[in-house]
């Protein structure tokens, strides 16, 4: 039976790429989904009404008190005897989701807070809305200001998937296929290394992405 | 009786069947739906592992496969690390734990346990040129690596709390074997403690002409490993019981041990008390 | 619906265990976080230094923390420097990896510290006849300081939960404790619920402090 090949194959390498699509997968759907909650979350903490910001802040308190390992092994623990048998993978995204926002919104809050209030009173003052202010005047002002904040996050994001490996989800993200092929070949130095490259190269293209938009004409002619 | 009756009849009987299958218990959930999900560790060759093109294969998924095919239903292999061994049959996302667990009294307040279908011996190993280390007592003042949470690592506690660690050994307790096997070759510690099984695969692959099995852990009780399913599911565990009774009896259970240990089975009953 | 009964009797038996551990968690952090914070004020200087060795070091350095997963980072110091036959305990491995991770990001927020500190308040200085080493200790310093506090204290709470992935090489923090406590007694989810407070009350003390001194210091 022992016909295992101890040597890197064609076939790891496939595993290693489709783990990298995997990797850049959960981080878009967890991405979008917490870059969504923690606008709405940090737009709340904003408002400053007393129901709302205190525990929304004792939300966020607790996603960045605790190690995302645990969050991970705990809301899957947490599904499982409430009896929901969703999988790891989709659990691994709840988490994510959840953790990420918790970020998101400490980034958002800061950005209209950034926004100058007379600005804003100047806007209402023209006629208007709450919502067409918001719309119109902070979320352009905040976003220039949020931008870098914001990329640093989803970068975090990014190589914070890996610890998804935990929960043996399945299909394997980047690190979760490398460590099936350290514990097939018994080289996790080389295969790490190659990992780390392939996280450094993505975190790349996601930083240059970004700086691209930023460059956009727009967001230019709102200057500094 | 009147053919309305009959219907009547009929209907009261397909509504009390179907009523009765939302009470069904497990087995009878796993022959309807025609599946058999076993929760599987991968990550322990030679018990759970991929091949070249990563499919599962191992000793605890020959031993799922068997027992779909008994049942008459399809096997599916989830993989499930040791942090998701229990939330997997806590969810019922498996139907059962195939995943070469020790059968603590500890662990049983939280899952329910087959008789034994595996029993590992825990055993040193050593680089191969190592001279200075022949038995469990020359582990005194060497450093040692184990894998958190295993019953190696439990064993050599237990060793190393009453003599070892007065005597100046360290250990290392490592989060998988692939980090074992490496510290091991990389001389960060001197001897590594594990069941011989996992040593006997790796001697067989990368390990081969790097380390050797020194010798026993001759204080370290044997390791009893049972399946798992969810602890209130005695139907279900009558049936698994029977089944790992009878892959003894044709001869299947010593057969997976040759192809995938290479030896023979050892006995499973315990001298002197009856069933464990 | 909810059928199953948490049982916290193995916890409560382990608590000192587990608080042991996180002694051990929050004795890494704290070392991480000075020499990493002493290493990345040098990085700092060095990144606008006119040296171009020195540029470029400061810039591999800053990118390879920032760009590729601490576990990753971990490895490389545990099983990565063994290979050379440089073998540090779990312990230094994690402290170092931690540190070097620290010291990149620590870099990137002194540096934009320094850059929100208008020039010409430091030419406006020297030409009050200030030493430049006043300049730096009475002008720049405190601006920079006060910019850079809130986002050094959130370092400390990712360094912190940082060092839980050091369980993978073996050292027995509090995360590690805990998945062996778990495997032990097949109870993940109170014991994890136990190490998740035991965590959060490490993170609140910090922040508490953080936020007083703060107050003190800025008057915030």
């Amino acid at each position: 039976m022992n016909n295992i090949s101890t040597t890197f194959t064609a076939n790891d390498l496939l595993l290693m790429l489709q783990g990298a699509g995997v990797t850049f997968l959960l981080t878009i759907v967890s991405g979008i989904g917490g870059t969504v909650l923690g606008f709405l979350i940090g737009w709340g903490r904003s408002l400053r009404a007393p129901w709302l910001y205190y525990p929304l802040g004792a939300y966020i308190e607790i996603m960045r008190a605790v190690p995302l390992i645990i969050q991970f092994v705990l809301m899957n623990s947490f599904m499982a005897i409430l009896g929901y048998a969703i999988n790891p993978f989709l659990s691994g995204i709840i988490s994510l989701t959840l953790y990420i926002a918790a970020y998101v919104a400490e980034v958002v809050r800061a950005g209209i807070d950034a926004v100058p209030h007379p600005m804003v009173r100047a806007a209402r003052g023209l006629g208007l809305g709450y919502i067409q202010a918001f719309r119109l005047v902070v979320v352009p002002l905040g976003l220039k200001t949020v931008l870098p904040a914001w990329t640093g996050l989803m970068l975090g994001l990014m190589k914070d998937t890996s610890l998804i490996a935990v929960l043996g989800a399945s299909p394997p993200e980047l690190l979760r296929s490398s460590q099936i092929i350290i514990t097939r070949i018994q080289e996790p130095l080389a295969v790490l290394t190659g990992a780390g490259a392939f996280y450094f190269i993505m975190c790349w293209l996601i930083t240059l992405a970004v700086r691209r938009y930023e460059q956009r004409p727009l967001l230019q002619s709102l200057g500094r | 009786m009147k053919w309305t009756n009959l219907t009547g009849l009929f209907g009261a009987i397909g509504l009390a069947m179907m009523t009765q299958t939302a009470s069904a218990d497990m087995l009878d959930d796993v022959i309807a739906k025609g599946e058999l999900r076993c929760g599987v560790m991968l990550d322990v060759p030679p018990v759970g592992m991929r091949d070249n093109s990563n499919n599962p294969i191992g000793f605890d998924v020959d031993f799922c496969n068997d027992m779909a095919a008994a049942l008459g239903v399809k096997a599916v292999i989830v993989e499930t690390p040791a942090p998701d061994r229990i939330p997997a049959i806590l969810s019922g996302r498996v139907d059962v734990g195939v995943a070469s667990a020790t059968n603590s009294l500890e662990r049983a307040k939280s899952v329910g346990f087959s008789i034994p279908y595996q029993i590992w011996e825990v055993g040193i190993a050593t680089a191969v040129d190592n001279t200075s280390i022949n038995s469990e007592a020359d582990l005194a003042g060497k450093s040692v690596g184990t894998v958190r949470g295993t019953t190696g690592e439990v064993a050599f506690l237990d060793v190393y709390e009453k003599k070892l660690k007065a005597a100046g050994t360290t250990y290392t307790s490592y989060g998988s074997n692939a980090e074992q096997f490496l510290a091991l070759s990389q001389g960060k510690v001197d001897a590594i403690v594990e069941s011989t099984t996992i040593f006997g695969e790796y001697l067989k692959g990368a390990g081969a002409g790097k380390i050797k099995i020194c010798c026993s852990m001759a204080s370290a009780p044997s390791d009893w490993t049972g399946l798992m399913v969810p602890r209130l599911e005695q139907g279900m565990l009558n049936w698994v019981n029977l089944f790992v009774w009878h892959q003894w009896k044709n001869g299947r259970t010593n057969e997976l041990y040759k192809k995938w240990f290479g030896y023979d089975a050892p006995n499973m009953s315990y001298p002197g008390v009856s069933s464990y | 619906m909810l059928n199953y009964r948490f049982q916290w009797r193995a916890v409560f038996k382990h608590l000192p265990d587990l608080v042991d551990a996180a002694f051990l968690t929050l004795q890494i952090t704290v070392l991480s976080v000075i020499i990493g914070l002493a290493i990345a004020v040098i990085l700092a200087v060095w990144r606008r230094s006119e040296n171009a060795w020195l540029f470029w070091l400061t810039a591999t350095w800053v990118a390879l923390a920032r760009n590729t997963p601490a576990l990753l980072q971990i490895y490389l110091f545990y099983f990565g420097l063994g290979a050379y036959g440089i073998h540090l305990s779990p312990y230094a491995a994690v402290l170092a990896a931690i540190t070097f991770n620290n010291a990149g990001y620590l870099t990137e927020i002194l540096r934009g510290g320094i850059d929100a500190v208008n020039p010409s308040q430091g030419r406006a200085a020297l030409g009050l006849g200030m030493t430049p080493l006043q300049v730096y200790a009475r002008v720049i310093f405190p601006q920079v300081f006060r910019a850079v506090f809130l986002p050094i204290t959130n370092q400390i709470i990712w360094a912190m939960l940082g060092t839980s992935l050091g369980m993978i090489i073996g050292l027995q923090e509090l995360t590690g404790m805990t998945t062996f406590l778990q495997s032990q007694t097949f109870r993940p989810f109170e014991f994890y619920l136990a190490a998740a407070l035991i965590y959060l009350v490490m993170v609140e003390t910090v922040l508490v402090c953080a936020r007083l001194y703060a107050r003190w210091a800025f008057r915030w």
